[in-house]
């Protein structure tokens, strides 16, 4: 019967020596708030498990340190114009050291002008990085035109989620393809003149997509990202920020 | 001839028979082994009841709730509570001051989610509107852990989450039995990394309702069994205050069970049981309600004295048997040694010193045979208790201590010994009043 | 030493035995007499009488100062311990102790302080040639080796009277000569009376008195 206790010690030792977050949940010298701003794939729509799959948990998980506290704000089929009225002052006030943003799908399937897009952001990414107290980081738009989701609609095969309908009228891809370079220029310009960090998102998908795997990255609505997906895009985040942290 | 001398004599004669010295030492072991174990094991079963009643709290805790006072509350132990009703910073320090109060603890529960990546939910805690993969919801119970003694809290398995930290938590057997982790291996759950979401009520621009959480990484240091409030994860006190401040302050119209009140409840020690009555009513004046173990813990304790005084009535009876197989040993003995005894007295011995050293005689018998069976009755009992241990573990609730008994030992040990003397008094006077003739055969 | 019409009757079977009828003697102080008769005769009897071993029932019994028949309690125990030394047929040893532990038991009753009584026993455990042999237990002695620690017993608080019961019953014809020969020097050197019991003739010539027990009578010579 004295075994149990012997055992469970055992156990419990084993279980320390495995845990290395424990001996980090000490150096808790500078309390880090990280809040997500974002649409429907900062929530993980589409996924089984999004508290377990959504890019921002991972990030969250896997990039900050035990003690940071993380509120994701991301409301799904937000655009830039919506997120400054209904997910920033909120996310202002938690005081966040860690901010990102991904807001741009919406906003170019909505057809909202790429400069006024940018004005947006720009107040979006400066009320949140409160004079620099806080790391903003902002993705750019992926190559939207190779979604199913788009190439549904294209066609003609109208499929429409919670999240998305199609566009009126479609946009053909090659003229998709110069909004998005309109965007990506936006958001890059307000990036380097906030001090924001880039995180390149278009760059990612396509480098994947070369590694022919684009088609298990998009879930079953067609738009939102999948799993792999979803790792793929924080992993992106992730080593934004690590470039940014080696680079100071 | 003196006491040393007497006392040489007799033991030596002890000595001289070791069968039968170890048959009758035995015999008083044996007796004074069973009555120890009863005593121990009546005094360890009192704790372990009375520590289950208070669960694993002080005996005269009281819990004050964030609810209006029932009216005819002071009569039940654990009576309905009225209307919400919140406690504040104010409640607290009121409470403080009533007479009687040795101390008030804040318990500061919170709503959460518990998510434990990669860990699949159980079937049956399965359902509900969130059915992701490894969350499950539950309260987080935030206590002032440099003070978790004083509260119904015990540790099953690791420790407790260390005070004021933010990434240590303790878990229950019940939360870790919604992951399907049984009670048995609830140590399993030690060392894992879960991620704890406070949820906030939003009403989005499209007038849907959301949840939002503000979530914290923790790793579970303990497994505990904990009454201070209805949760499932035990964290620190300024953990469980953000947590519920992240919540309270959620829009009303969508989040209405959010609970308001800054805490959950105060946990008031009283200076003893029998203050407890007095600084229940004084806080049902106050307004809230309260509940306490007083009623219960009274009645318990008054079956298991009368429980003790049985199992002690049992260990006498066998002291009084094994007392008299001295007196029938030491008969044997004066029978045997009647020469003997004429021989002490031919040349000189006196009554009394005949006396002395028969008496010195039951008296050493007595008292070997009582430390042999104290310390047997420790073992027995331990053994007992780590059975009970074993059993307790299997159902998931905490072990019995057993302690030594210091005072019970030393009365054991003096018993025995005095019980021997008083056995050996007959035989004795018998050994004394022998005359010196008996030394030569007439 | 002087017994004057000392009567001793026993409860028995068929009604009271008696034992000793008007028996009548005297021994001078640091004499050495030997008290001989039939078996059963009532020589131990007598003996027991003179110890304090047993209640004088009528007569009187002198002892040095001591009227015997009027001692009771710790005043007669203190007589057997102090004045009288005995010396047992079979030897009368206390099993549990060794050689040197019985010799000084008379002593340790008598409430002498450790040192000294241990230093006496051992001084007279010598004179009886029983140094090497202080630590054994009587069961490991021989016969004549117990009889000898019994002596030295006997005289550990000097008593002026030695009283030994056949001593040398249970031993063979040499060792008899020799046990007998030290108690004699025994009595020489510590100047104490010494009556021995005996129904060997030859043992009883060699003392300076006989006292013949005879139908509950003695007859001195």
């Amino acid at each position: 019967m004295r075994v149990l206790p012997i055992l469970a010690g055992a156990l419990l030792l084993a279980a320390c020596t495995s845990a290395p977050q424990t001996s980090k949940a000490g150096s808790t010298s500078k309390p880090v708030v990280y809040v997500a701003v974002g649409a429907s794939e900062s929530v993980g729509v589409g996924l089984t498990d999004p508290l377990v799959g959504a890019w921002t948990q991972r990030f969250y998980r896997d990039s900050l340190k035990p003690s940071a506290v993380f509120v994701n704000m991301a409301v799904p089929a937000s655009t830039a114009m919506q997120a400054l009225q209904a997910q920033v002052p909120t996310a202002a006030s938690l005081k966040p050291t860690v901010a990102t943003v991904w807001l741009n799908v919406n906003d170019v399937f909505d057809g909202v002008d790429p400069v006024v897009y940018g004005r947006q952001l720009r107040s979006i990414v400066s009320t949140l990085s409160r004079g620099g107290a806080a790391t903003v980081l902002v993705a750019n738009t992926p190559p939207l035109q190779l979604l199913p989701g788009y190439l549904n609609c294209l066609s003609g095969q109208e499929r429409a989620t919670r999240t998305f309908s199609c566009p009126t009228p479609v946009p053909t891809a090659t003229a998709l393809q110069a909004v998005v370079a309109a965007y990506n220029a936006q958001i890059a310009s307000v990036t380097s003149s906030t001090g924001a960090l880039l995180v390149n998102l278009n760059a990612a998908y396509t480098a994947a997509e070369r590694g022919g795997t684009t088609a298990s990255l998009v879930g079953p609505d067609g738009i939102n990202p999948s799993n792999a997906g979803q790792a793929l895009v924080a992993h992106a985040f992730a080593a934004a920020l690590a470039r940014a942290h080696s680079a100071s | 001839m003196n006491w040393a001398d007497a006392f040489h004599l007799a033991v030596r004669s002890v000595l001289r028979r070791p069968g039968r010295a170890a048959l009758t030492v035995t015999a008083v072991a044996l007796a004074a082994a069973l009555f120890t174990a009863m005593l121990t094991m009546a005094a360890t079963a009192q704790g372990r009841v009375l520590n289950q009643l208070a669960n694993g709290g002080p005996l005269a805790g009281i819990q004050v709730a964030a609810a209006a006072a029932n009216p005819s509350q002071l009569g039940s132990d654990n009576p309905t509570q009225g209307a919400p009703k919140p406690i504040t910073q104010a409640t607290r320090s009121h409470i403080n001051q009533l007479p009687g109060v040795v101390s008030v603890l804040p318990i500061v529960t919170a709503q959460t989610l518990v998510l434990w990546p990669n860990h699949a939910v159980a079937p049956t805690a399965r359902g509900g509107p969130d059915q992701s993969r490894g969350v499950v919801f539950d309260e987080m119970v935030g206590i002032d852990l440099e003070h978790a003694a004083d509260l119904p809290i015990t540790v099953l398995e690791g420790h407790l989450p260390a005070p004021g930290s933010l990434t240590e938590v303790a878990v229950t057997p019940a939360l870790l039995s919604k992951y399907g982790i049984g009670r048995t291996h609830v140590a399993s759950a030690l060392g894992a990394v879960v991620e704890l979401g406070a949820p906030r009520g939003f009403r989005d621009p499209d007038g849907f309702r959301a949840f939002r959480s503000r979530w914290t990484r923790a790793t579970i240091v303990g497994v505990v069994a904990e009454e201070a409030g209805s949760g499932g994860v035990l964290t620190s006190l300024p953990q469980a205050t953000a947590s519920h401040a992240w919540t309270a302050a959620g829009d009303p119209t969508v989040d209405s069970d959010a609970p308001r009140s800054p805490y959950a409840g105060l946990f008031v020690s009283a200076r003893g049981l029998g203050q407890v009555s007095q600084v229940r009513s004084e806080i049902t004046r106050l307004g809230y309600s309260t509940s306490a173990p007083e009623n219960i813990i009274t009645t318990v304790e008054r079956y298991v004295h009368v429980v003790e005084i049985v199992l002690a009535g049992v260990g006498v009876i066998a002291l009084a048997i094994a007392a008299l197989g001295i007196t029938n040993a030491l008969l044997a003995a004066v029978r045997e040694r009647r020469r003997e005894i004429g021989i002490l007295k031919a040349v000189g011995a006196r009554d009394r010193d005949v006396l002395r050293t028969f008496l010195i005689e039951a008296t050493v018998i007595g008292a070997v045979g009582g430390l042999i069976g104290t310390i047997v009755g420790l073992l027995l009992a331990r053994i007992v208790a780590a059975v009970v241990d074993g059993y307790l573990a299997s159902q998931g609730l905490a072990g019995v201590h057993v302690g030594i008994p210091y005072l019970l030992v030393l009365a054991a040990v003096a018993g025995s010994a005095g019980l021997s003397l008083l056995a050996g008094l007959f035989p004795a006077r018998r050994a004394a009043r022998l005359p010196a003739r008996e030394a030569v055969e007439l | 030493m002087a017994g004057m019409s000392l009567c001793h009757r026993y409860p028995g079977p068929n009604g009271e035995v008696s034992v000793l009828e008007g028996a009548t003697f005297e021994v001078p102080a640091g004499g050495y007499a030997a008290l001989v008769g039939a078996s059963g005769a009532g020589k131990t009897t007598l003996l027991a009488l003179i110890g304090g071993l047993e209640r004088v029932q009528s007569g009187s019994l002198m002892v040095g100062e001591h009227q015997v028949a009027a001692l009771k309690g710790d005043a007669l125990a203190a007589y057997r311990r102090m004045t009288v030394g005995f010396i047992f047929q079979n030897f009368g040893l206390l099993e549990a102790l060794n050689a040197l532990e019985n010799v000084e038991m008379a002593a340790v009753l008598a409430g002498e302080r450790t040192v000294a009584r241990r230093a006496r026993a051992r001084e007279l455990l010598g004179s009886v040639g029983m140094s090497h042999r202080l630590g054994h237990r009587p069961a490991a002695l021989s016969g004549g080796e117990r009889q000898r620690v019994a002596i030295a017993r006997a005289l550990v608080n000097r008593p002026r009277l030695v009283l030994a019961d056949e001593p040398t019953g249970n031993l063979d014809a040499d060792t008899s000569e020799e046990v007998m020969r030290l108690l004699e020097s025994l009595r020489e050197e510590h100047g104490c009376t010494l009556l021995v019991v005996t129904h060997d003739k030859v043992l009883a010539r060699r003392a300076s008195g006989l006292l013949a027990l005879d139908r509950g009578r003695i007859h001195a010579s």
